[in-house]
């Protein structure tokens, strides 16, 4: 990925943040299952990078896992549907994963977050920059 | 949901759900809310029970209130009073609605809120959804509704893939706990799960409608679910034999996960002190001890232990391997939940070792040949001779209590519920046979499609085994019965021509003198159907020669058809090689239809004393009843 294209995505992922104060963590993973970018915010509400690769993997590997485990799911019921979205709504933290043909779109928020609604709708601003 | 659609919906549900009931384990179903009451078959019910189960509704709502608001307790789900052998049960259902069950004590009355459930689905939930299954957390089907061709067993482990997802995210986001999860398809279709309190059962719903807003659950479905929490309320059920091919199959499913242990549980495990380990053996041992328990769910000591499944699960495993614990973790195959298993965890006294000995003994001694025990009956209780022992113990009363119908009954029971079993196994083999002809070669479902083929083939052969063998013991066991029975009544020997059983209650019907030529006679009336039984049987014991003429043959008929059924089902289990076939036994449902029950005996003996009972004798060569003209000393003067 070329550097204008990865400023880009961050762009959109600190206005993300900006926008919606429920997030807690974005994480960006690629067809493949790599990482591209995860964002996170600390307790004092600082937003940063996170480049340690242990971190950035195993929430790419979440991400990855989670989309095949779903795609199992799905094909008991259909074989045209592929995963789009998944939500889970834990007591403590809301978490969805949007999948689209590019890139995998971890997002995670405090309860009722929404985090459906903010993976989806980054997830297609996304498409249009990749 | 309002309350009054909350109400029709339950309403409807128990009626449809009444009658797929087994009506002699459960007498009573009945709905009550504080301003009306609902039993589904009230005209059936006697005017009299049915005004006091309304009573005790009433009252029941009474004192739920004193539960609620005097002695503050958040809420209830259900309370049950047992007597001997019924009890009655009232579930809790939201809008203060109450579900009473007056039911035999061995029957869960959470199977009859499963089957209510059922319907509640049917007609309040599937209007809106496509599939609608409730499963087990660890991958079993409880019931699957769908209107396409899911396969239950297949649903049921795609929703297992989903649960390990949600448990791993759940652990690596720190979720704290899930509630319900989402998965939206890329065309419309969206799969919704949610878990019941205890997160034991799923609740599994899909809908192919395009919105962006999720469609929410019903609140008080949810709390009808939410009365299936405790693991313990399950009945732990060990299959008999293991199940190498199941055990396989969700070992593999498990397999992704267990692949990848996430660090917090490894650094949980690496840092397990002996103290932890010490803490679940104590646990594990003084539960079985407490309740005698040879069998703990493991869900149960997850959350006793507050631990993640997986590290319980490493624990336990190394708890037996290390020899602490003696047993296997092992699965019921009801709810299909784990269990653990310990093997003989209690040492047992010689004092109850002597104890189970003289029980067996006296089993032993139960199921011999009962022909043989009666004609040893004046040998070994020389006491009987003596009048008063005589008045006190007559063989008659002896029979009369060996003739009990109640085993039977269980024992047509047991054969129908393992028909019930081969029929869902046998539809789901036809349903596999169709998808895997639509499955391409290449597709990763088919190996998957292929193993639970072979698994269900080989699980349809266990079950037709099983029943043939069951078969064989109804068949002996039912002609046991109707010879003590002939031995206390006598088999008819003629029906009016014009009998209708429409009119049956009116038919006389006619007893003579088993001596030819005789003409004496005694004439009864009521219980066609049942003298109706009892002449087959005498037919086919040898007791009458020929069976007496009779209008209406459909009925005899049909039970005749039965038990050449029956017979061909008993000569399976004697063949050294059975044969597999892709077939269940619709006619084992009809296997009360033989019985004469314990009731219907004592009417048949009411109704004749007095009158033939009195008139008539049994040989006891040859068993046919004479006058007491043609008989002397128990002895026909033919024999």
């Amino acid at each position: 990925m070329d550097d204008s294209v990865k400023k880009t995505i961050q762009k959109v992922i600190e206005e993300t943040f900006e926008q919606n104060a429920q997030i807690t963590m974005v994480s960006l993973s690629d067809e493949t299952g790599l990482p591209v970018l995860t964002y996170s915010k600390d307790d004092d509400g600082k937003v940063s990078e996170i480049n340690d690769y242990g971190i950035t993997n195993r929430y790419a590997a979440l991400a990855g896992a989670s989309t095949s485990l779903g795609e199992r799911t799905l094909s008991t019921i259909s074989q045209q549907e592929k995963v789009r979205l998944i939500h889970v709504q834990g007591k403590d933290r809301d978490v969805a994963i949007s999948v689209s043909s590019s890139m995998i779109c971890l997002v995670v928020t405090y309860p009722s977050g929404s985090s459906n609604l903010i993976a989806e709708r980054l997830s297609s601003q996304l498409k249009s920059i990749i | 949901m309002d309350e009054m659609k909350w109400w029709e919906l339950l309403k409807a549900s128990v009626q449809s759900a009444t009658d797929e009931l087994d009506e002699t384990r459960i007498s009573a179903l009945g709905l009550f809310s504080s301003d009306n009451y609902f039993f589904p078959n009230e005209t059936q019910l006697d005017r009299n029970i049915s005004n006091n189960l309304i009573l005790l509704g009433r009252a029941w709502l009474f004192l739920s209130r004193i539960l609620q608001n005097e002695l503050q307790l958040s809420y209830w789900d259900s309370i049950a009073i047992s007597g001997r052998s019924t009890t009655l049960s009232f579930f809790a259902l939201g809008f203060d609605i109450y579900l009473l069950i007056e039911h035999e004590s061995t029957v869960d009355p959470l199977d009859v809120i499963k089957m209510i459930l059922k319907f509640v689905f049917r007609y309040g939930y599937q209007e809106e959804y496509e599939t609608v299954g409730l499963v087990a957390a660890e991958g079993f089907p409880i019931w699957v509704s769908s209107i396409y061709d899911v396969d239950e067993f297949l649903f049921a482990i795609s929703i297992t893939s989903l649960l390990t997802l949600i448990e791993r995210i759940d652990l690596e986001v720190n979720a704290g706990g899930v509630t319900s999860c989402i998965l939206q398809g890329t065309d419309s279709l969206r799969l919704q799960v949610s878990f019941n309190p205890s997160q034991d059962i799923v609740l599994a719903t899909t809908l192919s409608k395009q919105s962006s807003i999720v469609a929410e659950q019903i609140p008080e479905v949810e709390s009808l679910l939410g009365i299936i929490k405790d693991p313990a309320l399950y009945p732990a059920f060990v299959p008999e034999l293991k199940n190498e091919e199941r055990e396989r199959m969700l070992k593999e499913i498990r397999q992704d996960f267990n692949g990848e242990i996430t660090e917090e549980e490894i650094a949980s495990l690496t840092s397990f002190e002996e103290e932890t380990l010490l803490s679940i053996e104590e646990e594990i041992k003084s539960v079985a001890k407490k309740f005698r328990a040879n069998e703990i769910s493991v869900g149960y000591l997850r959350k006793r232990m507050r631990l993640p499944n997986e590290v319980l699960r490493m624990s336990l495993e190394y708890l037996i391997a290390t020899g602490k614990i003696t047993g296997r973790i092992g699965r019921s195959n009801i709810s299909g939940q784990e269990i653990l298993v310990l093997d003989h965890f209690t040492e047992k006294q010689p004092i109850e070792i002597n104890r189970i000995k003289i029980i067996q003994n006296q089993i032993t001694d139960l199921f011999l040949p009962l022909e043989n025990i009666i004609s040893q009956l004046p040998e070994i209780t020389p006491e009987a001779q003596k009048q008063e022992f005589r008045d006190a113990l007559s063989e008659y009363q002896i029979i009369q209590t060996l003739a009990d119908s109640d085993p039977l009954y269980l024992l047509a029971n047991e054969i129908r519920t393992t028909n019930l079993q081969l029929e869902n196994l046998v539809k789901g083999l036809i349903l596999l046979k169709k998808r895997l002809t639509e499955v391409g070669e290449k597709d990763v479902l088919q190996t998957e499609l292929n193993r639970r083929f072979a698994l269900l083939t080989d699980r349809i052969y266990e079950s037709q085994v099983n029943i043939f063998g069951k078969v064989a013991r109804y068949i002996d066991d039912l002609k046991n019965h109707y010879h003590l029975l002939l031995r206390l009544l006598p088999s008819p020997t003629s029906f009016p021509k014009d009998s209708n059983e429409a009119e049956s209650n009116l038919i006389l019907i006619e007893f003579r003198c088993q001596a030819h030529n005789c003409l004496h006679k005694g004439q009864i009336q009521d219980y066609y159907a049942t003298w109706i039984k009892l002449t087959i049987f005498a037919r086919l014991l040898g007791i009458i020669d020929d069976f007496p003429e009779v209008n209406n043959t459909k009925t005899i008929q049909l039970k005749h058809n039965l038990i050449l059924s029956l017979e061909n089902l008993e000569k399976m289990s004697k063949e050294v090689e059975i044969e597999y076939k892709l077939e269940f036994y619709p006619f084992l449902n009809d296997l009360d239809d033989l019985i004469i029950s314990n009731n219907e005996r004592e009417r048949l003996i009411s109704l004749l004393q007095g009158n033939a009972l009195t008139e008539f004798f049994q040989c006891s060569t040859c068993n046919k009843w004479y006058c007491n003209k043609h008989i002397k000393d128990n002895k026909c003067l033919y024999c």
